[in-house]
């Protein structure tokens, strides 16, 4: 016996619903009520994806279509035609696969967070021309400008010596780098800018105990400019803003913002390692000694710590010298063995 | 466009049938469907949420019933994919642009505003086009001259504030302070787009709801653009008078600083947020009762009376559901939120809703729908 169901057809011409009795029979389907009899190739009939409580659609080539609310009738014609439902729909079909597939999409997010967009912020950065990346520099330093710096006091000898000694550690390529220095309300730091120019506060020469210090500072800021990290932080945070904007869709607000925050945070940990051992590499080529650095580094670790207890935080939205290096002690370790390695 | 004169109210129809709208979607099922297309969507960088759209508009037609029959959706994926990526690529030109130049940034801009109408026009084609019921396709009639006459005025003023903010972010830049006519001029946009929004909206619902067809029945719409300004007005009252009492009874209180007026000042903003939020599922609630209670397609009226009350706590809730459930209750929130909207909602019609015909070939012609083939581009996103 050919397995048979029973359907609404609808015409396509009006909205009148026929009640028939649908056929299988070898290569055709035969359609049979009261009102009307039509066969159609079974090959052309295109049958809708199975859902729970609504009845299936077999759309015709003319456009006309049956309505089948008698799914199991349906299922076995369709098992006797070797119908198979696709991938999309059976993974649908259970909840097994439902939470393979959220625990799927979790691990997507994690690993494409954790590996391929620092991956491809790399690389996009890397595409970057120097002007544009100049044009980004430039509007950075003057959105932070007016916020957090005031003229430098240091005496004028003072910064030529280490502007001087700077030239030796600079690298030479299409950026043009500079060195400057402003009072600021932000504590010893120092922030290096797309396209080479950095900014040592008063606060940050003050403390260093001699100018090797601070070159040492601005050859892990050298690392910062050219492994671009600024431009890869500026574009994992836009990506992460974007995708969390698209997730959340209306119910933004927190949601939105934290992600993005702490994007910024645990990028910088790998950043801060790469900018070390551009230092190290950097000072010694230049026949520098790496002791100062790490000796700042903790005086720098204690005044922050200090800053931090009497509630005065930075307040500005550009990470700084210390304000995202929870490794300190890590750090100073690994330039010490450098510095003894060295020896 | 005319004023409908020969409308009549449902309930003058002779002898009317009444059929309740159905819908036998589940949070349970529509989850699966939701956490799959996200998946796929993530993997292939976007480029299935073109076939994810049409399994979501699928799920929700097909679980939509009247008198027995399902609504279904026809959109195909690559057209929804052309769209989106076409609706990509302009939104990247917008907030590049303006990094460019300011210069740049106005042509951007302004080409947009001129292709907005359009696109916003055929999105709402494209909708109607692809869905069907009983076997006849809707349509939709409207012209793009009238888009223009409606999203022309607002996106102009949109248009001149965003302008008028890049320049002065551009100013900021070199240090130089707005002037006051700069920022005067900034408040009579908003003010008059504030003014205008209530008409707009109505403006916009009217577009949609005189411009449909059923098969060759066109729809006619006698909503009422006072309406729109009571159900506004009322919610900027309501917004205007719980700031009023928080506010003022915090002032009231006066200099006493202790954990009281803390807590209070916690719980007024906690209430204000939550009249704030009220506000958009209050004014759905009523505009799709007026709209609906006052469309026709030929002899078929509608009964809508979605409770503004219920509808602002499924809205809330979802809300709050979806924050505590790091987003997983998105696609239960979908289901319940459409369920009570689709439920709400009654056909009213003299016969058995059989007697439509579909559009005769020339009168799709005429209309430029063979043209649909040529711009077959879902805009909607």
């Amino acid at each position: 016996m050919n397995p048979s169901f029973s359907a609404k057809y609808f015409d396509g011409q009006s909205s009148r619903p026929h009640e028939v009795t649908a056929t299988v029979d070898g290569a055709t389907i035969e359609l049979r009520g009261a009102t009307l009899e039509r066969t159609f190739p079974l090959g052309e009939a295109r049958v809708s994806e199975r859902l729970a409580h609504a009845p299936r659609l077999i759309t015709f080539t003319d456009g006309s279509y049956c309505e089948v609310a008698d799914q199991p009738s349906l299922d076995a014609a369709l098992a006797a035609t070797g119908f198979r439902d696709s991938l999309v729909v059976r993974l649908q079909s259970r909840w097994r696969y439902a939470v393979a597939a959220l625990v799927a999409t979790v691990g997507v997010f994690v690993l494409g967070y954790l590996y391929v967009l620092p991956w491809a912020a790399r690389l996009a950065a890397q595409q970057i021309p120097p002007e544009v990346e100049a044009r980004i520099g430039q509007d950075a330093v003057a959105w932070i400008e007016k916020k957090v710096f005031e003229p430098t006091h240091l005496p004028p000898d003072q910064r030529a010596r280490i502007v001087e000694k700077f030239a030796q550690i600079a690298p030479h390529d299409a950026r043009e780098y500079r060195v400057e220095f402003r009072k600021s309300r932000i504590g010893p730091n120092a922030l290096a800018f797309p396209g080479g120019l950095i900014v040592v506060t008063d606060e940050l020469v003050a403390l260093a105990p001699s100018d090797e210090a601070v070159l040492g500072v601005l050859a892990h800021e050298l690392g910062h400019i050219e492994h671009r990290h600024l431009l890869r932080r500026l574009i994992t945070s836009t990506v992460t803003g974007a995708v969390a904007t698209l997730l959340a869709g209306d119910a933004s607000g927190i949601a939105t913002a934290l992600p993005a925050t702490l994007a910024d945070l645990s990028y910088s940990r790998g950043m801060e390692r790469e900018a070390d051992d551009y230092a190290i590499e950097r000072l010694r080529a230049a026949g520098l000694p790496l002791a100062p650095l790490a000796d700042l580094l903790e005086k720098m670790e204690a005044a922050h710590a200090e800053r931090n207890k009497a509630g005065k935080g930075t307040g500005v939205g550009v990470e700084g010298y210390l304000s995202t290096h929870p490794d300190t002690a890590e750090r100073v370790r690994k330039l010490r063995s450098a510095a003894a390695e060295a020896k | 466009m005319t004023e409908q004169s020969d409308y009549a109210s449902p309930a003058a129809l002779a002898a009317p049938r009444r059929f309740q709208v159905e819908f036998s979607g589940t949070g349970g099922e529509y989850f699966r469907i939701w956490i799959v297309n996200l998946l796929l969507t993530i993997v292939t960088l976007g480029i299935y949420s073109a076939w994810a759209k049409v399994r979501k508009m699928q799920y929700f037609y097909r679980n939509t019933r009247v008198d027995g029959a399902i609504f279904d959706y026809h959109g195909r994926p690559g057209a929804i994919l052309k769209g989106r990526i076409i609706v990509l690529v302009l939104a990247m030109a917008y907030n590049l642009s303006f990094r460019f130049s300011l210069t740049a940034g106005i042509v951007v801009a302004l080409a947009l505003a001129v292709a907005m109408p359009w696109l916003l026009a055929q999105s709402q084609r494209f909708r109607l086009h692809n869905s069907s019921y009983r076997g006849l396709r809707f349509r939709f009639l409207g012209t793009v001259g009238e888009a223009y006459m409606i999203y022309g005025l607002p996106l102009l003023v949109v248009l001149a504030v965003g302008v008028a903010m890049a320049q002065m972010g551009l100013q900021a830049q070199r240090g130089v302070e707005p002037g006051f006519a700069f920022i005067a001029s900034m408040l009579i946009g908003y003010g008059v787009l504030l003014l205008l929004w209530p008409y707009l909206h109505y403006r916009f619902k009217r577009y949609q709801h005189a411009n449909s067809a059923f098969g060759n029945t066109q729809s006619a719409f006698a909503g009422k653009v006072s309406r729109f300004y009571i159900y506004y007005a009322i919610a900027l009252a309501a917004l205007v008078g719980v700031a009023v009492l928080v506010f003022g009874s915090i002032s009231m209180l006066g200099p006493k600083r202790g954990y009281g007026s803390v807590f209070l000042f916690g719980a007024g903003l906690v209430l204000f947020y939550v009249v704030l939020l009220a506000i958009g599922p209050y004014i759905s609630a009523r505009v799709q009762n007026h709209v609906w209670n006052t469309t026709r397609i030929g002899a078929v009226g509608f009964e809508s009376a979605v409770k503004a009350r219920k509808l602002v706590w499924i809205v809330m809730s979802n809300l709050v559901l979806i924050v505590f459930t790091l987003g997983l209750f998105t696609p239960f929130a979908a289901v319940r939120s459409k369920r009570y909207r689709l439920q709400s909602v009654a056909v009213l019609s003299g016969d058995d809703l059989a007697n439509f015909v579909s559009a005769s070939a020339s009168e799709v012609a005429a209309i430029g729908e063979g043209a649909a083939d040529l711009f077959d581009v879902d805009f909607a996103l």
